[in-house]
């Protein structure tokens, strides 16, 4: 990767490794606020807050990422504007 | 015609807020303002507050101002009437659309449109029902999740004083929900962005984005380099009092000023830490590298002292390096810092006594 040059089977499909990272992070957040829910449902006040902040710095994350594979799809099958 | 419909619109709206505040008003203080400040004196300041915002909301019909005369309104009524609701999200969403109609309406407008087929109808249709849809969805979901994460009915529960005192206070249920409404509020706004270039993004741009380095290397200068001077001293003198307690304090251990000269040189040791932290402050701060080889290192520190305890109980090299005993080591160390904290109070607190500072 450092030399600049990338396959031409992987070249088409990178968006994709971004979104799904991202989609798995996005997932991954939902289940730890759901389980956040849950633990504050039985009194465990620690554990549920814990896991409601991961589950937002997860979430964070997961939005990054998507905005970084939103750019690499348009760098690849964006329109081009330059005459 | 529809210039007058989008002045008028608004204000109707305003009005029937308008008319619950006032309501509520006469129906609560009366005309015994000064009583109900006494006994109550957050609902009265934010219920006239309500009032002279939804006064000049009339006024300047702006999405703001009504926003905020929902808010005191609903801090006043302490949400027993419930605003937060279908009607105000609606309301919200209406006045928004009249006020951003009313920036670009020209007269009689409306007769130059054309509507061009089926298409275009059914994705107008699509895109309102979108975002009357998200108007109304993501504020109920927030509330939905903090009513359900905010333990109100769970403080009876918790075995734990201190806790409960923590959880029932107001100031952390509103900055809980603060917290969590403005993630919330990102999410839901970093999504469209992102969808937005999916749909239709020019390359250059997001190339130029992507190379974009000065967004990534950001070099943040904190204000508050004494805190955090502070704050780090007090994290790594304990150690360093207790190996000075060890080398030279223990003959005097058992004299009668060992209380005062433990505690002296603990807050001597305290005060230089943390000199030498606010000194040393900026070759630690965000180098990854650094904070790495750091994290590993104290990892290894760990399971190494929690090794040694556990070869010191059990003599067999092998039974140690597999069940290293974490919590005699950590044990000990939280006595140190607890022996730390509590020379340094005794210290200071006495010291105040003696020169009738403290009663």
């Amino acid at each position: 990767m450092s030399r600049g040059y990338t396959s031409p089977r992987i070249k088409n499909l990178q968006f994709a490794i971004y979104l799904g990272v991202g989609l798995a992070l996005a997932i991954l957040s939902i289940l730890f606020l759901i389980w956040s829910v849950g633990y504050m449902e039985r009194a465990y006040v620690g554990t549920s807050l814990i896991s409601a902040l991961i589950g937002f710095t997860l979430l964070s994350a997961s939005l990054y990422v998507l905005r970084l594979s939103a750019y690499v799809y348009a760098v690849e099958k964006g329109e081009s504007h330059e005459k | 015609m529809i210039k007058l419909l989008l002045e008028v619109l608004p204000r109707v709206i305003v009005a029937v807020l308008l008319f619950n505040i006032v309501n509520t008003f006469t129906s609560t203080i009366g005309l015994d303002v000064l009583g109900s400040m006494v006994k109550a004196p957050i609902e009265t300041v934010f219920l006239m507050a309500s009032l002279i915002l939804a006064t000049a909301s009339l006024v300047y019909p702006t999405p703001f101002i009504y926003v905020l005369a929902i808010v005191t309104y609903s801090i006043a009524t302490r949400f027993s009437v419930s605003m937060i609701s279908l009607e105000a999200l609606l309301s919200i969403g209406a006045i928004a659309v009249a006020d951003h109609l009313k920036s670009f309406y020209r007269n009689r407008q409306e007769r130059f449109v054309e509507i061009g087929g089926r298409r275009t109808i059914v994705l107008t249709l699509i895109s309102v029902t979108t975002i009357f849809v998200v108007l109304i969805a993501v504020p109920l979901l927030a509330n939905a999740y903090i009513a359900a994460v905010l333990p109100y009915n769970i403080a009876q529960k918790t075995s734990n004083n201190f806790l409960r005192e923590i959880v029932v206070n107001p100031i952390f249920v509103l900055s809980f929900s603060l917290a969590i409404g403005i993630a919330i509020y990102r999410a839901t706004t970093a999504l469209p962005e992102v969808i937005a270039i999916y749909v239709g993004g020019s390359r250059e741009v997001a190339l130029e984005t992507l190379k974009n380095r000065r967004d990534v290397d950001v070099y943040i200068e904190t204000p508050l380099t004494i805190v955090k001077s502070l704050a780090l001293s007090a994290l790594f003198t304990p150690p360093v009092y207790e190996v000075v307690n060890m080398l030279i304090l223990s003959s005097w251990q058992s004299s009668i000023y060992a209380y005062l000269i433990r505690g002296a040189v603990a807050t001597i040791l305290f005060v230089a830490i943390g000199y030498a932290m606010y000194r040393l402050e900026k070759p630690i701060v965000l180098d990854p590298k650094t904070l790495l080889i750091l994290s590993t290192v104290t990892l290894l520190l760990i399971y190494v002292g929690g090794f040694i305890v556990s070869y010191n109980m059990y003599k067999n090299v092998l039974y140690a390096l597999t069940r290293p005993a974490i919590g005699y080591f950590m044990e000990s160390i939280s006595n140190t810092y607890i022996g730390f904290y509590s020379d340094i109070l005794i210290f200071l607190d006495g010291i105040s006594k003696l020169f009738g500072v403290a009663p």
